[in-house]
């Protein structure tokens, strides 16, 4: 989304921080097929470390959560069920991005696998690029303080 | 009443231990699994099945669309259909259906069931379907435009084979300059359309419209289930302002008949067993993909989701009216039964499912046909 509106115009946009975000293809890697996973192997899949997964499917699920999620995944489909998980147009836009950027991926994504974020860096060549290692689709969650420093860090200009 | 002879042609030489290895025979179980010579033998053996029923005097015989599945091996009812279609004389053939959506377009759909409409001298019933849930992972068409998608081809569909063609059409999904179907059907205004469903509230309030009045097909429910369905249409026609007629109203359901109670359910017990717990089996995710219904139908089968998904034998089966089997007078009993509460004007009796050999489905076929059919036939008449 945040791409989308960038490749339009930056005019209101200072710079962009991207955490593993779906929107490119690329070459010799597919998404995850992450409508065909139950609730529990997607909170499972999200989650380098297994333990913040358990600790997550443990919490009680309302039936709020349930209606939430149901809508997300309609939604996501509608979205980026075909073409799967990105728009076909994009990566041709990406060179008008031209505030600074930053990506932030997890090296052990299995959602978008790590070659997603190189493929960004191609094309948008004056990104900075960090990838965390021992980490899932989620950094801000998985690796909270880490992103947290970096992603500070950039927007102080530093 | 109509009494129609369904099929699936499923691979009924599927290797069991590894389909149940591999957790579903949908969409992913590797097609090394098929023997291309064994497959050979099967077509052919179903196909003459088929032929055999008008033979046996039913009114129908019956083809369906399934992808990428052991569960039935009809990729395309047209192909079936058609070879039924010169190979028989009177009886009539029913598409139950074309999934629409998955096609890449609608006029295919309405050329080639005009053409085998046409060839067979207007015995075609054209049915319309949306696919399975799990046929949208199949071939990547998006479900959360399944709906849509599916009334928009059926729209084009009917006007191409009514309207004198050519006339533009204008739609979301599908747009043409020219619609000038050829050939016309052979039945006029058109071949009757049956809807087959596994019981959805949108397809009844769709198919009941006073406008279409579609035959509604409950496919492999719970007798309750298929009772609460039919009711549902009758009472939405009513709710429309006219009486459903029982011709609007049909009934799919497995079908063993043998010599005796005990033989019927010692015969059918593995191979009903094996369609019901290995062939129909999969995910809810693979079911039911985002879209594919509404959220609340959804949350529905989630709860029922043991029950739905649960193996389940062929006694608890018999009584849940997941399947009807027994001698000839049991059978026929019960669907007299059935009859009496639901008063469904079409009947469509899989007398082969799952691995159930050829020697065992003539068997049921023939005494079915000679003991059950002819009283059958004169319910509602």
């Amino acid at each position: 989304m945040a791409m989308e509106m960038a490749v339009r115009s930056t005019s209101r946009i200072q710079s962009l921080v991207l955490v593993s975000p779906a929107g490119i293809s690329a070459p010799g890697v597919q998404p995850a097929y992450i409508f065909m996973w139950s609730p529990e192997e997607l909170v499972r899949n999200l989650f380098h470390d297994q333990k913040l997964a358990e600790a997550r499917l443990a919490e009680p699920v309302t039936p709020e959560q349930v209606d939430i999620a149901l809508k997300n995944r309609h939604t996501a489909a509608r979205l980026a069920w075909e073409p799967r998980l990105h728009d076909p147009f994009l990566h041709k836009w990406l060179h008008r991005v031209t505030v600074p950027v930053k990506i932030v991926w997890g090296e052990n994504d299995t959602i978008l696998p790590v070659a997603y974020a190189r493929e960004f860096q191609k094309l948008m060549p004056h990104a900075e690029l960090e990838i965390i290692p021992a980490c899932g689709h989620l950094p801000q969650a998985e690796k909270a303080d880490r992103f947290c420093d970096s992603v500070l860090r950039f927007a102080s200009g530093g | 009443m109509q009494v129609v002879l369904f099929h699936l042609m499923p691979y009924a030489d599927l290797d069991l231990e590894s389909a149940r290895r591999h957790g579903t025979v949908w969409v992913k179980l590797p097609n090394t699994h098929f023997d291309p010579v064994k497959g050979h033998k099967l077509y052919n053996r179903y196909l003459d099945e088929l032929e055999y029923a008008e033979e046996l005097g039913f009114d129908a015989i019956s083809v369906n669309e399934h992808h990428q599945t052991a569960y039935g091996l009809m990729p395309s009812p047209i192909v079936t259909a058609s070879a039924l279609a010169r190979r028989t004389k009177r009886i009539k053939i029913a598409i139950l259906g074309s999934a629409l959506p998955l096609r890449e377009h609608p006029l295919m759909v309405a050329e080639e069931h005009a053409m085998i409409d046409v060839i067979s001298g207007g015995r075609l019933i054209s049915g319309f379907v949306r696919g399975i849930g799990a046929e949208y992972h199949t071939f990547g068409v998006n479900p959360t435009f399944s709906h849509d998608r599916f009334h928009e081809a059926h729209d084009l569909i009917v006007r191409a084979w009514t309207e004198p063609g050519p006339f533009a059409f204008q739609g979301r999904h599908y747009r043409v300059n020219y619609v000038n179907t050829w050939p016309r059907p052979y039945q006029r205004p058109h071949p009757p359309i049956w809807i087959p469903s596994q019981g959805s509230k949108e397809t009844i309030d769709w198919a009941s419209h006073p406008d279409r009045r579609y035959t509604y097909l409950q496919t492999f429910s719970p007798a309750k289930v298929v009772q609460r369905y039919l009711k549902m249409y009758r009472d939405t026609c009513a709710a429309h302002g006219y009486a459903a007629e029982d011709r609007q109203l049909g009934w799919a359901v497995p079908v063993y008949v043998a010599e005796t109670d005990e033989r019927a359910r010692a015969e059918a017990k593995p191979h009903f067993e094996a369609f019901r717990n290995v062939f129909l089996k999969m995910p809810i995710e693979m079911l039911l993909p985002p879209g594919y219904t509404s959220r609340e139908s959804l949350k529905n089968v989630m709860k029922a989701k043991a029950e739905i998904f649960g193996e389940i034998t062929i006694d608890k089966a018999i009584e849940l009216g997941l399947v009807v089997c027994g001698s000839p007078a049991t059978v026929r009993q019960a669907f007299e039964g059935y009859w009496r509460e639901m008063r469904f004007g079409n009947l469509l009796v899989l007398c082969q499912f799952g691995t159930l050999p050829g020697d065992l489905t003539r068997k049921n076929m023939e005494l079915f046909a000679r003991q059950v059919l002819p009283s059958l036939k004169g319910l509602g008449a």
